[in-house]
């Protein structure tokens, strides 16, 4: 299964917010789209899941044009995990994640016995099955990112979209998600896209980044190949590296300072 | 969506459903008549005739106009129920301790007069009360509807509900009464000329202060009483500018007493550049005496009075 | 809780939600029976059984199935279609201070109602004209809210929505109070109309009225799944596949139908739509699949209830029964105000 993203662009005033996306991924990938706050990386999200109507480029999953794809179609391909989810309605966590189905269910049909199995396992994974009956409005933030996450995985999606999905969540939290979700791409066999300007997050947890800046791709592979000290100095200003934690079996980034203090004074 | 939401639904709508077509057995029974033939008939503004087996002993009334004519015809203790605006002359009674206050005509359901078992009920013949019009006859109430909009309709009704009241005699009488007082004024007043005749600015109290045009029955009043109307190049009811008013200088400005404004906001108002002004020449008059009823002969007779005293004291 | 739990769970929320329902139209046809009996008119209460029954002296007849009957059911009528317009408006535009007016329409059928009136329309068609007119001026007011609030995408944002809805609304006010000043006579009940009434109800209007409230209700209970995912948020509904701009002009125009036909029979009655829906979002929760029927018959229980107060309590005279709904849900309005627990989600 893959994802094939070509010429992506977007404008939303006179100059284009994103130019000229390529993108190649295959099941089990965790891309990151990492860049600086007004990279583009969440209109490029939004292109992806046909929130924005890019006015150029294509996104073919497994090789059919998402454009030829009614909205129903694409959310049983695609699901999207949004930033932050301010639900302060008394929905209980069960009543969200089964809105998981809804890409396919008919107009009068109810959830059958396979959807409810579904939504069981798609709990089960998040382990979110202790809150089905509380009010999201009472979970923590992590137990709701959780949930949300839980309904995306019920639309049973070939491709999961995570915008910034660390922001707002305790240290323990993120690592939890993020454990969670690379487990999952590996297990269901997805393809997982994760928006971030989380460094560190990028390198430990990807297996491919896409460093965007001003709404082009800087860079794209392997984390070593992508976040060299050379890039990271041009995109985000700092003077950092990446380098394996044995701890952790992963990549971790070392930031050292900001090169803004190597700028002449009367800038 | 869920069956059981579905099931709900329709078991609303099998309700409404089921409510409406056993009503619709019911409803075609035929409607009551209009009445039976009797001894009084008289044809209303609508053109209908309003057919009663006998004088009515209970009587509701929907407009002021009509209950005062009611009353000056000396049948108040027929009246038992009468709408908020006759609600002024009720009080101002003595004897009418029983008539009930049934608040506006609008909000008046035809259960609610049916209750009151009446042997006619009289109101406007308002586009918007037709319906309740229609239902009320439907259940058998016979109604009479009037619009009476100047003196000469005015006279018209008073002798039709006199007669619709069993009083022809006492309405023919107050009709040819009220007629020689008109004409009283009317002989003095029909020959004087335009240079003659004051010019009249009036002012009624709705609105803060709203003047009358052509067409309207307070102009018609005061043609008729030999003054002429400054605004009568306008048509019904308008608030007049102050400037508008001082270029027409009025020699004579009438008020409507219920009004906020006192004679001397008036003068500060206007200003001494004004004949009715320097001249002092404001008077006040008694709003229920401009509406189309009986007492718009006193309005009449005390307008003759104020233009022209020498002919009338 | 373990995962076989989860559908045991969901089976026992609809369990729940059929005997709720159940529960409010069986209390419905309760109240339709006992509102039968209250009135003006004093008939007792197996009095009133047995001329449903098919007995009962003319006059008494009369008074139940050509006075009563057509009053109570219009009551049920207009109070489920302001209840479920308001309840839509509300989730539509996550506001909870949205109600049937707020786009405008009640003030066009306002307009229209008024506009018939001055021109006489009344009684050259009877009873239809009215409420048609107002009706005509609903829509006339739907769409020039929905051309002065969409982009050129096509796309309708919510705020520009609501204040195109306003602003609108206040026009429409401002031309009725003009049409009142120069129309005079013609127009002297209008004021009362606007006030909202079901006074003069007649089966004309109930046979009017169904078939489009019912159509209404239909489609606006049918998309109920869908409010719901547009509830939790827009963006978020559109990846779940819903075409969110498109449900939304439906829910919009189905409002707007229902409301329209109340208040051309009606007038406008205010609060219903406000309040109804906020009570029994706290009472049965905010899934739409049970908050919109039981708005539905909590709007008709409360307008048939409200009505009856309206036409007894100063009896025979009648209070406009607008004021009666106002009295109640204006200060109602404002404990909203000012609690705004998070636990009502807004």
């Amino acid at each position: 299964m893959k994802l094939s993203v070509h010429g992506l662009s977007f404008r939303y005033g006179s100059s284009d917010a994103i130019s000229n996306i390529e993108l190649e991924a295959s099941e089990g990938d965790v891309i990151g789209i990492l860049g600086p706050n007004g990279s583009g990386k969440t209109t490029l999200l939004k292109c992806l899941n046909r929130s924005l109507t890019p006015r150029a480029g294509t996104v073919m999953i497994d090789d059919v044009d998402s454009q030829t794809l009614t909205r129903k179609e694409l959310a049983t391909r695609m699901g999207t995990v949004p930033q932050s989810v301010n639900i302060t309605f008394p929905f209980t966590a069960l009543d969200i994640v089964m809105m998981g189905r809804l890409p396919e269910l008919k107009r009068f049909e109810s959830e059958s016995r396979r959807d409810m199995d579904i939504v069981k396992e798609a709990m089960a994974m998040t382990n979110t099955v202790q809150f089905a009956d509380r009010p999201m409005d009472q979970l923590s933030g992590g137990e709701r990112q959780r949930v949300i996450i839980a309904r995306a995985l019920a639309q049973k999606p070939k491709v999961l979209l995570l915008d910034e999905p660390t922001l707002h969540l305790d240290v323990n939290h993120q690592l939890e998600i993020l454990d969670l979700i690379t487990a999952l791409a590996r297990k269901e066999r997805l393809i997982v896209i994760i928006v971030t300007h989380d460094l560190a997050l990028a390198a430990r947890y990807c297996t491919k980044v896409l460093l965007m800046q001003n709404g082009c791709i800087q860079a794209a592979g392997e984390v070593t190949d992508v976040m060299t000290t050379e890039n990271l100095r041009k995109v985000f200003l700092i003077e950092a590296s990446v380098y394996f934690d044995e701890r952790i079996g992963a990549y971790s980034v070392s930031i050292l300072r900001s090169t803004r203090s190597d700028e002449p004074e009367d800038r | 969506m869920s069956k059981k939401a579905i099931a709900a639904m329709l078991v609303v709508a099998v309700l409404v459903v089921a409510s409406a077509a056993v009503a619709m057995i019911y409803l075609n029974k035929d409607n009551a008549s209009d009445g039976t033939t009797g001894t009084i008939s008289v044809l209303d503004d609508r053109g209908k005739a309003v057919n009663l087996t006998g004088a009515p002993e209970r009587i509701v009334s929907l407009g002021s106009a009509f209950t005062e004519i009611i009353f000056d015809l000396d049948a108040k203790d027929k009246v038992v129920a009468a709408d908020k605006s006759s609600m002024w002359l009720v009080e101002n009674t003595t004897g009418t301790e029983n008539i009930t206050n049934l608040q506006g005509v609008s909000t008046l359901s035809v259960e609610s007069i049916l209750a009151l078992d009446p042997d006619l009920v009289v109101i406007w013949n308002f586009g918007m009360y037709s319906t309740f019009i229609t239902n009320m006859e439907s259940s058998g109430i016979p109604v009479a509807a009037f619009y009476p909009k100047n003196v000469t309709t005015i006279l018209e009704t008073i002798d039709k509900l006199g007669e619709l009241i069993g009083e022809k005699t006492k309405a023919q009488a107050m009709v040819s009464d009220m007629n020689a007082r008109i004409d009283a004024v009317l002989e003095k007043t029909a020959n004087i000329s335009e240079s003659e005749r004051p010019k009249v600015y009036l002012e009624l109290a709705s609105y803060g202060g709203t003047t009358v045009g052509n067409g309207t029955m307070s102009n018609d009043l005061i043609e008729m009483a030999g003054g002429v109307n400054i605004f009568n190049n306008g048509t019904k009811n308008w608030v007049a500018s102050t400037e508008s008013i001082v270029e027409k200088n009025p020699d004579i400005i009438v008020i409507e007493d219920a009004s906020t404004k006192s004679n001397d906001d008036l003068k500060a108002n206007l200003g001494s550049t004004v004949a009715a002004v320097s001249g002092d020449k404001i008077y006040r008059i008694d709003g229920t005496t401009l509406t189309t009823s009986p007492s718009v002969v006193e309005a009449l007779e005390n307008m003759a009075k104020w233009f022209h005293p020498t002919l009338f004291q | 809780m373990a995962a076989e739990d989860i559908a045991e769970l969901q089976r026992a929320k609809y369990k729940r939600w059929s005997l709720i329902i159940v529960f409010m139209v069986l209390a419905l046809f309760a109240a339709i029976i006992i509102c039968l009996s209250i009135g003006v008119v004093s008939i007792p209460f197996d009095q009133v059984i047995s001329i449903l029954m098919g007995g009962g002296s003319d006059r008494d007849r009369h008074i139940i199935f050509n006075l009563r009957l057509p009053r109570v059911l219009l009551g049920v009528i207009v109070g489920a279609s302001l209840a479920v317009a308001g309840a839509t408006m509300q989730g539509l535009f996550r506001n909870p201070m949205a109600s049937p007016s707020v786009i405008g329409i009640s003030a066009g059928a306002a307009f229209g109602a008024s506009l018939a009136l001055v021109l006489g329309v009344s009684w050259v068609s009877g009873a239809f004209a009215i409420p048609a007119m107002a009706f005509l001026f609903a829509f006339i007011t739907l769409f020039l809210v929905y051309a002065v609030s969409r982009d050129r995408r096509g796309y309708v944002p919510v705020e520009t929505l609501l204040l195109a809805g306003i602003a609108i609304g206040a026009l429409f006010n401002a031309l009725v109070s003009a049409l009142q000043y120069f129309a005079g006579d013609k127009l002297s009940g209008v004021v009362f109309w606007l006030m909202g009434g079901l006074n003069n109800a007649t089966w004309d209007q109930i046979l009017i009225s169904i078939p489009a409230v019912i159509l209404g209700c239909a489609v606006i209970m049918m998309l109920s799944r869908d409010l719901n995912a547009i509830m939790v948020g827009e963006e978020q509904a559109g990846n779940l596949g819903i075409n969110v701009n498109q449900i939304r002009m439906v829910l919009l125009l189905a409002a707007s139908l229902v409301t329209a036909i109340a208040v051309s029979v009606a007038g406008t009655i205010g609060f219903v739509g406000l309040i109804i829906p906020h009570v029994l979002r706290i009472l049965v929760g905010p899934d739409h699949r049970v908050l919109l029927p039981a708005s539905i018959i909590g709007g008709a229980l409360f307008m048939v209830a409200t009505d009856t107060l309206a036409r007894t309590i100063i009896a025979p005279a009648e209070l406009p029964v607008g004021i009666i709904t106002s009295l109640l849900g204006a200060p109602f309005f404002i404990y909203l105000l000012m609690s705004r627990k998070k636990s009502m989600g807004w």
